[in-house]
C-alpha cells in the first residue's frame, strides 16, 4: 500500500513528529500497556499479586460458562434499548434550540443546558440515589402528591406485578428486583444530556438555510421538517451517538454499583457485566478471571459497533 | 488573525511559551522541594504515611494529637495521614499495593487477604514479646507488648499465617443507640428495656404511638449496613449449637473467621442444610424485628440510616462504637445508648438461644499493619509502638472518644459502654460465611426474607438453588489461596531448614523454623479439607 503522499513530503517537517510524542507516550502508558496487561493476565490465575499461574484458556472457558455474566446481558440489552429512547429529548432539544430565531436566545438555552455539566456525575448520583429514597425521596413525594400512586396501585393489582405498589407503605425503588429496571431507566429524567444535546445542534447548525426556505416554499409543517431535513441530515451524529451510548452503557457500572452495591441489588436485578467485573476482581480477587470478563466485554462492543457502522449507513 | 503582523504573533508566541516553561519549572521545584527539601533539623525530612478508613467525627483529630505529639519529639519526622472513604477502601488498598505506593502503615482488614497480609506486610511477631519501649513509666514498662492490649492482641494475629502483622487503637463493639427524649415522650422511661421480648414490644408500642399521633417515627433505622449488625446478631443467637456441633473448632475461631472449609463441608455433605430448626428459628427472627424498620431500608446506605435517625425518624438504630461521636454531635436530642439483646434461654421467641452475645469475637479493632513498601520501616514500626503505647492511647481515647485498646487506658464517658461485653458467648455462623461469592447468593435474595411481602420459606426458595454452587465457588477460591499461600512459604521453610542443619543451636532460627512448619501444615490442612469437599460434591454431581 502506497502512502497518501510521498516520503519526500511527510519527512519535510520532520520535526514537528517529536510533538506527537508526549501523546504517544500517554496513550501507550495509560491506554495500551493495561490493554496489553489485561490480555496478558486473562491467560493467569491471578489474585492482584505477584502470585500467578498460567491456566491457558480456562478463564474464558468458565466466563463462557458464567449465569450470572450473561444473565447481565439482558439487563444491557433493556438500558441499550431504554437508553436509545432516553435520546429522544436531547435531539428534541437541538432541534428546538436550533429553530429559535433570536441568536440570543439560542446562546443562553445552550448555556442553560451545558451548566449542569459542571455539577460533577459522583453528585449527581447521589442526589438520584435521595431521589429514590423510599421514604424521604422526591420521587415517591412526587407519586403521592400526584396520586399516581394510586394508578400504580391499580395498576399493580390488575396486571399482578407482585406487591410492588402497596397502600400505606413508601416504594421501595432499589429494594424491590422488579423495580430495579424501571429505576434504572427513569434515572437521569427529564434525560437530556448536555453533549448529545451540543452535538446535535452541531449537526443541526451545517443544514443550509435554502433547504428550510425550499421546504416552506413547499408548505412542509415543522414536525415534516424534523422528519425529512433535520432527522436524515444529523443520522451522522445520531450515529456517534448511538456507538457512544453503546459503549457507555456496556462498560458502565458506576451507577449500578452506587446505587444498588457490588452485588446488583435485590435478586441481583442491577447487575451488568462491568459490575460482575469489578466484583469478581475486587471482591473475589479474582483479577485474571475480571480480565477475561473484559475481553468478552470488548469483543461484544468491538462486533456491537463494527454492526453498527456497517448497517447504519448515513447517505451523503 | 495576525497573519499581517508577523512580529506580534511571535512575541505572543513567545509569552505562551513563557508562561509553559515558568508553570513547567514551578511545579517541578515544587515537588523536588517536597521530596528533597531538608528539615528544620537540617537533615532530610522523613515523612511515615498511615492510612485508614475511619472518616467519622474525632477520629483524624486523635490520629492527628498522636501524630502532632510524635513529631514534635522528633523533629526530622513529618507523618502524614491518609483517611480514604470507606466505600472505596477496599479498590484503593489493592492499587496501592499491588501498585507499589502503598504508605507505611495501613488498617487492616476490608477485603484484605492472606495472600495480602503474607505478601505486602511485614510481620510485627519479633517485637510482641517484648515490652513497648513507649510504655516506659507506666503501669506497663514490662509487660510485653502482646499482653498490653486488652485482647492479648488476638486482633492482630493471623490464624493461618501464624504471625501477628498488626497492633490496635480502639476497641469496637455493637450497640443500640436511641433517641432518649422520644423514648420518653412513648413510654415515661429513659432506658432501652434489657430483653429482647420487651425490645419487640417497645418496637411495636412506638409503631402504635406513631399512627396514634400521625407522626413519622420508626421503631428502629435500618440499612443495608446497619439492619445487618442487629439482624445477623439474632440469626447467631439461633445458630451457634448448630455451628458447633459442624465445625470442632468453631468456639476456637469464632463467627468472624470461622472455618469455612468444615462448613461448607458440612453443608455439602448434608450433616446441616436451610431447612435445619436453627436456621429456620434465626430467618424468623431477622424477618419478625426487620419489620419494624422503615420500608425498603435494604436500598439505603450507611448514611441514608444514619440521617434517619438523627431527623429525629427513628427510635432506635444499632451500631457500632465508631459512630457514637458523629452520632452525638449531630443529633438534636439526647442520646442513649445500650447493649443490643437476643432471646433469652428458653424463651420460645428464639428457641436455640444460648444467652446473650458476648463482644469478644471483635474486641479490639483499627488494627494498623506495617508494609513491605515503607521506605523507613524502623520509624515507622517506632510509630506503630509509640500509636499502641498507653499514654498516646489514652490521648487517641480521649481525642476521639473511641473505646481504647490498651489495657489501664481510662475511656473517656461516652467511650464507657463501648468496653467490651466480654460474659456472653459468641454467637454463631452466618449464612454467608465462605466468602464473596455466598454474600452475594444470601444479600440479593435478603427482599425475599425481609420485603413487604417477604418470608422465610419464600428467602430459602430463593437461595436454595444457588447455595451449593456459591459454597463450592468460595471452596474453589479457598484452596487456590491456601495453595499459593504454601507455595509463597516453600522458599522461606527450605532456607530456614538449610539454616538449621547449619546451625541446629540457634533457638531463633529453630522457633521460626517451628513456627512457619505449623503455619504451613495449617494451610495444607485447610486445602486439603477444601480439596475434600470440592471432591465430594463433584462426586455427587456426576453421573452415576
Amino acid at each position: 500500500m502506497s502512502l497518501p503522499v510521498s516520503k519526500q513530503k511527510a519527512l519535510y517537517e520532520w520535526k514537528l513528529y517529536f510533538f506527537i510524542i508526549p501523546s504517544l507516550l500517554l496513550v501507550a502508558v495509560f491506554a495500551y500497556w493495561p490493554t496489553l496487561s489485561a490480555i496478558y493476565h486473562s491467560f493467569f490465575r491471578w489474585g492482584g499479586g505477584d502470585n500467578k499461574e498460567f491456566i491457558g484458556l480456562a478463564n474464558f472457558s468458565r466466563a463462557l460458562q458464567d449465569g450470572v455474566f450473561w444473565g447481565a446481558f439482558l439487563t444491557i440489552a433493556i438500558l441499550v434499548v431504554a437508553n436509545l429512547f432516553k435520546m429522544i429529548p436531547s435531539i428534541a432539544m437541538a432541534v428546538l434550540i436550533h429553530r429559535l430565531r433570536s441568536e440570543r436566545w439560542q446562546y443562553w438555552y445552550r448555556v442553560l443546558v451545558v451548566l449542569p455539566m459542571i455539577v460533577p456525575s459522583l453528585v449527581t448520583l447521589f442526589i438520584w440515589k435521595f431521589f429514590f429514597n423510599p421514604n424521604m425521596g422526591a420521587l415517591n413525594s412526587f407519586l403521592d402528591l400526584t396520586g399516581l400512586k394510586s394508578l400504580l396501585i391499580a395498576a399493580d393489582k390488575a396486571f399482578g406485578w407482585g406487591g410492588v405498589f402497596l397502600d400505606g407503605i413508601p416504594t421501595a425503588w432499589l429494594g424491590e428486583p422488579a423495580l430495579v429496571i424501571p429505576a434504572l431507566i427513569i434515572w437521569g429524567f427529564p434525560w437530556l444530556g448536555a453533549v448529545g444535546v451540543l452535538i446535535f445542534l452541531a449537526g443541526l447548525q451545517s443544514i443550509g438555510t435554502e433547504v428550510y426556505e425550499a421546504a416552506d416554499l413547499d408548505g412542509v409543517t415543522p414536525f415534516q421538517k424534523f422528519l425529512h431535513i433535520e432527522f436524515p441530515l444529523i443520522m451522522t451524529q445520531v450515529r456517534l451517538m448511538v456507538v457512544l451510548m453503546m459503549i457507555g452503557t456496556l462498560q458502565g457500572y458506576g451507577l449500578q454499583f452506587l446505587l444498588l452495591g457490588e452485588d446488583g441489588g435485590p435478586g441481583g436485578r442491577g447487575m451488568v457485566p462491568g459490575l460482575w467485573m469489578f466484583n469478581r476482581a475486587f471482591f473475589a480477587g479474582e483479577f485474571g478471571y475480571a480480565c477475561a470478563l473484559g475481553l468478552f466485554l470488548f469483543a461484544f462492543i468491538l462486533v456491537l459497533t463494527m454492526i453498527n457502522n456497517k448497517f447504519i449507513r448515513v447517505e451523503k | 488573525m495576525s497573519a499581517g503582523n508577523p512580529l506580534r504573533e511571535r512575541v505572543l508566541n513567545g509569552i505562551g511559551l513563557g508562561l509553559l516553561v515558568v508553570c513547567f519549572v514551578a511545579a517541578l521545584g515544587r515537588i523536588l522541594w517536597k521530596q528533597f527539601a531538608p528539615s528544620q533539623a537540617g537533615e532530610k525530612e522523613k515523612v511515615i504515611r498511615f492510612a485508614h478508613w475511619q472518616l467519622e467525627g474525632g477520629v483524624r483529630e486523635g490520629f492527628d494529637a498522636v501524630a502532632a505529639e510524635y513529631m514534635r519529639r522528633h523533629p526530622g519526622v513529618k507523618v502524614m495521614q491518609i483517611p480514604v472513604p470507606e466505600r472505596t477502601f477496599q479498590n484503593w488498598l489493592v492499587t496501592q499495593l499491588v501498585g507499589g505506593t502503598a504508605p507505611d502503615l495501613i488498617e487492616m482488614g476490608m477485603g484484605m487477604t492472606d495472600e495480602h497480609r503474607a505478601r505486602y506486610f511485614r510481620p510485627v511477631s519479633d517485637i510482641v514479646n517484648s515490652p513497648n519501649p513507649w510504655n516506659k513509666g507506666t503501669s506497663l514498662e514490662n509487660t510485653p507488648l502482646r499482653e498490653t492490649f486488652i485482647d492479648g492482641l488476638e486482633s492482630g494475629f493471623s490464624p493461618t499465617l501464624l504471625e501477628y502483622y498488626g497492633l490496635p487503637v480502639s476497641a469496637f463493639s455493637l450497640r443500640m443507640f436511641y433517641n432518649l427524649d422520644l423514648l420518653k415522650e412513648i413510654t415515661g422511661a429513659e432506658k432501652l428495656p434489657a430483653t429482647y421480648r420487651e425490645l419487640v414490644a417497645l418496637a411495636r408500642q412506638t409503631r402504635e404511638y406513631s399512627e396514634r399521633t400521625g407522626r413519622d417515627i420508626t421503631p428502629v433505622s435500618g440499612s443495608r449496613t446497619y439492619a445487618p449488625i442487629i439482624l445477623r446478631r439474632l440469626f447467631g443467637s439461633q445458630t451457634e449449637q448448630l455451628s458447633s456441633r459442624i465445625a470442632y473448632d468453631f468456639l476456637a475461631t469464632g463467627p468472624d473467621s470461622p472455618n469455612a472449609a468444615l462448613l461448607s463441608d458440612g453443608y455439602l455433605d448434608g450433616k446441616w442444610s436451610l431447612e435445619n430448626p436453627e436456621i429456620v428459628a434465626g430467618l424468623e427472627l431477622m424477618r419478625d424485628l426487620s419489620q419494624y424498620m422503615q420500608p425498603g431500608f435494604l436500598q439505603l446506605g450507611r448514611d441514608d440510616a444514619a440521617f434517619y435517625f438523627v431527623q429525629g425518624h427513628a427510635l432506635m438504630m444499632a451500631t457500632g462504637s465508631w459512630d457514637a461521636t458523629s452520632i452525638t454531635t449531630q443529633a438534636g436530642f439526647r442520646i442513649g445508648i445500650s447493649h443490643i439483646p437476643v432471646p433469652a434461654p428458653g424463651d420460645p421467641m428464639g428457641p436455640f438461644s444460648l444467652g446473650p452475645i458476648s463482644d469478644s469475637g471483635a474486641a479490639a479493632g483499627l488494627v494498623m499493619g506495617l508494609t513491605r513498601q515503607s521506605a523507613h520501616p524502623e520509624i515507622a514500626l517506632d510509630f506503630l509502638r509509640f500509636l499502641a503505647s498507653q499514654p498516646m492511647n489514652q490521648r487517641f481515647s480521649d481525642v476521639s472518644k473511641w473505646a481504647p485498646s490498651v489495657v489501664g487506658v481510662i475511656p473517656s464517658s461516652q467511650a464507657k459502654i463501648f468496653q467490651p461485653f466480654l460474659d456472653g458467648f459468641l454467637g454463631g455462623v452466618r449464612l454467608d460465611f465462605s466468602g464473596a461469592d455466598s454474600k452475594r447468593v444470601v444479600s440479593t435474595a435478603y427482599n425475599r426474607l425481609m420485603g413487604a411481602a417477604g418470608s422465610t420459606p419464600a428467602f430459602l426458595e430463593a437461595i436454595k438453588p444457588a447455595y451449593s454452587a456459591a459454597l463450592l465457588e468460595d471452596l474453589n477460591r479457598q484452596t487456590l489461596t491456601s495453595r499459593m499461600n504454601a507455595q509463597r512459604t516453600d522458599t522461606t521453610l527450605g532456607a530456614l531448614a538449610w539454616m538449621h542443619g547449619q546451625n541446629p543451636a540457634d533457638a531463633s532460627v529453630s522457633a521460626r523454623l517451628d513456627l512457619l512448619l505449623q503455619a504451613a501444615a495449617n494451610t495444607d490442612h485447610t486445602a486439603w479439607q477444601t480439596a475434600r469437599a470440592r471432591a465430594r460434591v463433584q462426586a455427587a454431581q456426576s453421573p452415576k
